[in-house]
């Protein structure tokens, strides 16, 4: 092996990963003043080159049906996400060039986007604040540990996030919910409306339906044009339209001068000198040459998702840290969580046949948290949130609907299916020390970094929200008058929902936690950790703008401590 | 060459295909009847034989059939599914799919004594029907669908996936989709409410 590249740079900040919470940092961090370098695995994304979302399904090879041989052969777990197709595909890893490990009866998904932007390229949108119903719930339960923050701490960093970013939403003043700096809410459509009257009818404010809050532009915002409704955000924006970092966050960064992007760096290790005690710098390889890579700088913000973030520290074993980096506590690596979904109800809603939507939202409906908000449930701590939303079919309902002929042809040609409702769960997980990951012994990726063995399931609590979903899922159906309902549980693994999180928590003490309430190691004082890794608990709400918030109140907090000579 | 040679020999050039609607009816079905007789000897199939490219085009045909807008045949429909069976099913797919055509044309030799395509037009369709009605659940759960995958697979089963891919073929061909369907790829706005 040669030796590494001389470092002839010095920063005062690297950020590793270059994604929703990575991106945050870049801007955060550069914009006080400190000269950054963003490392990011994989390749740069050029959006007049890669993004695809205008192209039609005639333009493609399989016309979106994919190569499923080769979708199987390099992405098996990849293409379990419907998002990684036939037109994103390129968006998602190759499982070949990036293994892990799970004891077959134990399946966990981990869908990665390695590239500049990560996953903010084809993540879901959707933007939904925490409240103290969750920062408290660890406490109030004795689960896990207690939050070291309550909303008030986060409350004006989530202002902070959202008036950058742009999210459109409905104010509904729910204390479960709270509202934020919204843009003008994406319409309900017909049937929509009519269900959300009907739920007001039913259980007044309890239980009720707004639009989907979702980080995608009503009208034009800090230079970004508004969303033109072609739909498919998960193929990229060429008008940046939804929030990514590659549109949004890393612009601003670079906008300062003080940035420096280096893709294609896989980071394997954060480097750590026992005399200061201070986190030094990163080990990294150069995915293109294989070549290692050293880089310094006074503070090291890991920003790799929750599983990479994760792997580097265990990664850095050292004298003091035998287990892994920043790791006194044991419980790096431990308390997985993901989001339980993949169940609900479907039905048809009837009626409303003389109309239909023009346009293709990005955005569906949502149902906050009913459940343990006032009362306690019986069966289960916690609670979950729907998202759904009602359409009527195009001519797809031909491939099960019975008919054949002209006359089955010109219906399909020229008019509607019915209006159907759909509506999901998305439940709060909640932390066990047993879903955990762990370095492999032997199996490493392409760039010879230890892969993860990974450990997680769904515990009892999990499965009887799973439950209760479709119980209240079909209840909602009901009242609005749907026929034909069908509740459905596809038994999803862990992991698919993509919102993975907990693998270095925050806490109050360090003998139970890996980061403090800033997100900053407790035993490494120069080294933080943003991303979903931070995680104490999961909520049930989508987790991204979380993140965000917390990665920019945690920069505002290195950079003060960096100026006191604290750090 | 006449108009008609010319439009028969650049069927599949799916680009040009909308130009067929111009011909008055009778000369479409000639010309679907053509590009069915061409279809049967297909040389450029790799992977349907020649009697199964028959059911697919035949049942394809009965299911969209060509009118006053292009059918199945003439979008091909059978060229397309062909290509997804090369290239792009997994073996374990493609093998349920021939055995899906084959026990159609089993369930054909039963109850009419001849395959598929040799059988009378109201014994195709009389067939159809009753295969037609046998669609899959929209929604089974995880453990029916493995079940469901280890059964042999029927004539009604056979049906269903295929009637599954021509729908697919047909509508996201570029003459259905661009002439036909004209979804906006720009919509610019959306309105949750609009008369249909």
């Amino acid at each position: 092996m040669s030796p590494p590249e001389p470092s002839s740079l010095d920063f005062d900040a690297i950020v590793v990963g270059s994604g929703i919470s990575g991106g945050w940092a870049a801007k955060e961090l550069t914009e006080k003043g400190l000269r950054t370098l963003v490392l990011e695995a994989g390749p740069p994304i050029v959006p007049a080159r890669d993004y695809v979302e205008h192209v039609q399904a005639y333009s493609l090879p399989y016309r979106g049906y994919g190569n499923l041989r080769k979708l199987r052969d390099q992405q098996p777990i990849q293409s379990l996400t419907g998002s990684c197709n036939e037109w994103s595909s390129k968006f998602f890893v190759n499982d070949r060039e990036n293994p892990y490990h799970n004891d077959p009866d134990k399946p966990f998904a981990w869908i990665r986007g390695r590239h500049v932007g990560g996953r903010s390229i084809m993540w879901g949108r959707q933007v939904y604040r925490w409240s103290d119903l969750d920062f408290e719930a660890n406490a109030k339960e004795g689960l896990g540990v207690d939050w070291p923050l309550r909303y008030a701490d986060i409350a004006p960093w989530y202002s902070y996030v959202e008036k950058f970013i742009g999210v459109s939403g409905q104010a509904e003043g729910l204390a479960q919910l709270p509202d934020g700096e919204f843009l003008p809410p994406m319409q309900l459509n017909c049937a929509e409306l009519q269900v959300q009257e009907a739920m007001a009818r039913r259980w007044r404010r309890e239980r009720l339906l707004t639009i989907g809050r979702c980080a995608v532009l009503t009208r034009p915002h800090q230079g970004r044009a508004a969303c033109h409704y072609c739909g498919p955000c998960e193929r990229g924006c060429i008008t940046h339209s939804y929030f990514s970092s590659i549109g949004s966050t890393l612009p601003a960064a670079a906008a300062t001068g003080r940035l420096t992007l280096r893709p294609n760096s896989v980071v394997a290790q954060v480097m750590y000198d026992e005399r200061t005690d201070r986190a030094t710098g990163v080990r990294a390889v150069d995915a293109a040459t294989m070549q290692p890579l050293e880089f310094r700088s006074r503070l090291i913000f890991l920003c790799a998702s929750a599983l990479e973030s994760a792997r580097i520290l265990l990664n850095s074993k050292t004298a003091r840290f035998p287990t892994g980096l920043a790791n006194s506590s044991g419980e790096l690596g431990r308390n997985l969580m993901d989001h339980p979904f993949g169940a609900g109800a479907n039905g048809t809603l009837p009626g409303m046949e003389d109309r239909k939507t023009f346009g293709n939202r990005p955005n569906g409906v949502y149902v906050p948290r009913f459940r343990n908000v006032t009362d306690k449930h019986p069966q289960f701590v916690r609670g979950y949130g729907f998202q759904g939303g009602a359409a009527r079919r195009d001519w797809g309902r031909g491939a099960t609907t019975p008919g054949f002929g002209a006359q089955f042809k010109n219906a399909l040609l020229k008019s509607l299916g019915p209006w159907s409702l759909w509506l999901g769960g998305w439940g709060e997980c909640l932390p066990r020390p047993d879903n955990f990951v762990a370095l492999h012994p032997t199996l490493k990726d392409k760039w010879g970094v230890p892969a993860l063995h990974i450990q997680c399931t769904w515990g009892p609590n999990e499965l009887a929200i799973l439950k209760d979903v479709q119980v209240t899922a079909a209840e909602i159906l009901e009242a609005a008058g749907a026929k034909d309902i069908e509740t459905f549980n596809d038994e999803l693994p862990p992991g698919l929902c993509i919102h993975e999180m907990g693998t270095a928590r925050m806490g109050r003490d360090p003998k139970t936690s890996v980061l403090n309430g800033w997100n900053q190691s407790h035993d490494v004082p120069n080294l933080f950790v943003t991303d979903g890794a931070c995680m104490a608990s999961s909520g049930n709400q989508n987790p991204s703008i979380t993140y965000m918030a917390l990665t920019a109140r945690a920069c505002d907090h290195a950079v003060e401590q960096l100026k006191r000579r604290d750090l | 060459m006449d108009r008609r040679e010319f439009l028969e020999a650049i069927a599949g050039i799916s680009a040009l295909v909308p130009g067929l609607s111009l011909l008055p009816g009778s000369d479409q079905q000639a010309f679907a009847q053509g590009v069915h007789a061409r279809a049967k000897a297909a040389t450029n199939l790799r992977t349907l034989s020649p009697q199964q490219d028959g059911t697919v085009t035949c049942i394809a045909e009965i299911l969209l059939p060509q009118t006053d807008t292009v059918g199945a045949t003439a979008v091909g429909v059978n060229r397309f599914i062909d290509l997804l069976l090369t290239e792009s099913m997994p073996e374990a797919y493609r093998h349920r799919f021939l055995e899906g055509l084959a026990a159609i044309d089993a369930r054909s030799q039963f109850l009419y004594g001849a395959p598929f395509t040799s059988v009378r037009k109201e014994e195709q369709e009389s067939l159809m029907r009753a295969l037609d009605v046998h669609l899959p659940e929209p929604h089974p759960t995880p453990a029916e669908a493995a079940a469901l995958a280890k059964e042999p697979i029927t004539a009604a089963g056979g049906f269903a996936l295929l009637k599954r891919l021509v729908v697919l073929a047909y509508f996201t061909s570029e003459p259905v989709a661009k002439e036909l369907i004209k979804a906006p790829i720009i919509p610019g706005r959306y309105d949750g409410c609009v008369p249909a």
